[in-house]
């Protein structure tokens, strides 16, 4: 080799960042590059004319370096990616891989040439990744909601097995294909494609966006969507939750809350309504006072009854023992109550729950349950379900006159029948007691 | 005493519960109004608006499982004006009804006055 063409070599051997030795025939170092010097903290002083193996502490004194040497490069000329592994006093722990080859020159002896790689570096990152890459899977797949993973092209690159049973589908059926092809075209939805090509690839995210469709399978629901689009990796990322649930309850509380306000504000207005009556034909305080906590009580009776049913409706017996026993009376003493099961509309228990308190008002007052006679209660419906035959009959009362009833009490039972029961009641005072006939339509849907 | 300023006015009442309604007519009549009913029922209240003529109308906006709204729809397309009694907000109202004249209740009397000679009064 000319001097020139030395140099030539010299200078790119020099250039080259990967560490370079040469060996002569015996394994003794010719040359080393300076990234060699660099890479292994030595000079070159201290590193030619030596022994490879006795180099530092012995160091490049490894097996798999011996076996690359003595046996491989004696049956090859050249070996590629040869890995060495070895932890070196200060360098630590490395991973190489090591191009050699034998220079073959029978007048000036062999040569070896090794070129070193080191990829502790890139095989730790490696893992680091493949660490991370698992950890996301199986993050991905214990979160409980569905996940969608699209390119950027929105096609299913994936998706967790919660989506998959959320929306009763295979990986067959979603992988690969677009989002808008999905199902019954359920994400197909012009509010979404425009969050999904326009919002999504300015924004990067967005959360909370709701979908309400009839989903293939599974009916109409309310789902509500997060996505996230991730530089690095040209994915987006769609979380689906499902919230029907929770809208539905949200909805019901709403229109709880208003029919609850709607009740109290119509409370009001009866014992508003109730302490004006009162008060016209009451001339005492004490006898207003009387009348209207009395009426006032049969409210609050009544209502007792509602709140505590599920279905917001009354049963009429209940409506019946409740006035009676608040006025003293005894079941099986001094009435009886008995009819079919019937339950009324909450408009109608509160109805007749103010008629029947004033006949138990009126019978207190005056009539059986004052004198020691009986109040006998019963009621029937029609066999085609129509009307409600209520009946109540006192015995064991003398009356003097059969004088027309009179007050209030009486105006409530004639006229709030017809009034708010859509019915007819006829008051009737017999010489042993007063007897009252109530008719009134059930409503058709009961 | 108030000034009987519905003197010669015919005025239909609509309200489903009893004690109310008799307030209400008691209220009309003290103000020298004349009641037509008072109305439990949607169905009865129409009848009466057919059957007599009305120079206004009081309704109880919900009544037992509905609203009044076809009522009062039917009577303000006469010229009949109408005062509403409701327990709702009136954002709930529907918005062909927001500009009814309305009171909610409990309502206090004065207002409910004021609010019957301000309607009803007037031509």
């Amino acid at each position: 080799m000319s001097s020139s063409d030395t140099r030539y070599a010299e200078q790119i051997v020099a250039t080259v960042s990967q560490p370079i030795v040469v060996l002569t025939g015996d394994l003794e170092v010719e040359m080393v590059n300076e990234a060699f010097c660099r890479a292994f903290a030595v000079t070159a002083e201290e590193t030619e004319k030596r022994r490879l193996y006795d180099l530092g502490n012995g160091q490049w004194n490894i097996p798999e370096l011996r076996r690359l040497l003595q046996e491989v490069l004696s049956e090859q000329e050249a070996v590629h990616d040869y890995r060495v592994a070895h932890d070196f006093e200060q360098l630590g722990e490395r991973i190489m891989l090591l191009n050699a080859r034998r220079m073959h020159r029978p007048e000036r002896g062999d040569r070896i040439v090794l070129a070193i790689n080191d990829i502790t570096e890139s095989e730790r990152q490696r893992d680091e990744i493949e660490g991370r890459r698992e950890f996301g899977e199986k993050l991905i797949d214990s979160v409980r909601e569905g996940l969608l993973i699209l390119d950027w092209d929105l096609c299913v690159r994936s998706a967790n097995q919660p989506f998959y049973e959320q929306f009763d589908v295979t990986p067959e059926e979603t992988e690969g294909r677009k989002i808008y092809e999905l199902g019954n075209g359920q994400w197909n939805i012009p509010d979404l494609r425009e969050v999904l090509e326009r919002i999504l690839p300015e924004e990067w995210s967005f959360d909370d966006y709701e979908v309400e469709h009839d989903f293939e399978g599974l009916g109409r629901r309310t789902m509500m969507l997060n996505g996230r689009r991730l530089d690095h990796l040209d994915l987006i990322i769609l979380a689906i939750r499902d919230v029907t649930e929770r809208r539905k309850h949200e909805r019901r509380q709403q229109v709880f809350m208003a029919e609850l306000q709607h009740r109290v504000k119509n409370i009001l207005n009866n014992v508003r309504a109730l302490a004006n009556q009162t008060r016209r034909r009451n001339d005492t305080l004490d006898g207003f006072f009387d009348a209207f906590m009395s009426r006032v009580a049969a409210l609050g009776r009544a209502q007792d009854l509602l709140l505590k049913s599920p279905e917001d409706e009354v049963e009429l017996a209940k409506i019946v023992r409740v006035e009676l026993e608040a006025v003293g009376a005894e079941r099986g003493v001094s009435y009886t109550a008995d009819g079919p099961f019937l339950c009324l509309s909450p408009h109608n228990a509160q109805a007749l729950a103010m008629a029947v308190h004033e006949l138990a008002t009126n019978a207190g007052k005056y009539g059986a349950l004052k004198s020691g006679g009986r109040v006998a209660v019963t009621w029937r419906v029609e066999r085609n379900g129509g009307n409600v035959h209520f009946h109540w009959r006192e015995t064991g009362v003398e009356i003097d006159e059969l004088t027309p009833i009179r007050g209030f009490g009486a105006e409530i039972i004639k006229r709030s029948v017809p009034h708010m029961l859509d019915g007819t009641s006829e008051f009737t005072l017999h010489s042993d007691g007063a007897e009252c006939r109530i008719v009134f339509p059930l409503p058709k849907d009961d | 005493m108030t000034e009987r300023f519905l003197e010669g006015r015919r005025i239909l009442v609509l309200e489903d519960e009893y004690l109310a309604a008799l307030d209400v007519q008691q209220m009309v009549e003290e103000l020298g109004g004349t009641v037509v009913g008072p109305a439990g029922r949607l169905e009865q209240a129409r009848e009466l608006a057919r059957a007599h003529s009305l120079q206004g109308a009081i309704c109880d906006v919900k009544l037992n499982g509905h609203t009044s709204y076809p009522l009062a729809r039917e009577l303000l397309s006469t010229g009949v004006p109408v005062v509403f009694l409701t327990g709702y907000e009136a954002n709930s109202l529907e918005p062909e009804f927001r500009d009814v004249p309305r009171v909610t209740k409990p309502y206090d009397t004065r207002q409910m006055q004021d609010l019957l000679r301000a309607v009803f009064r007037a031509g």
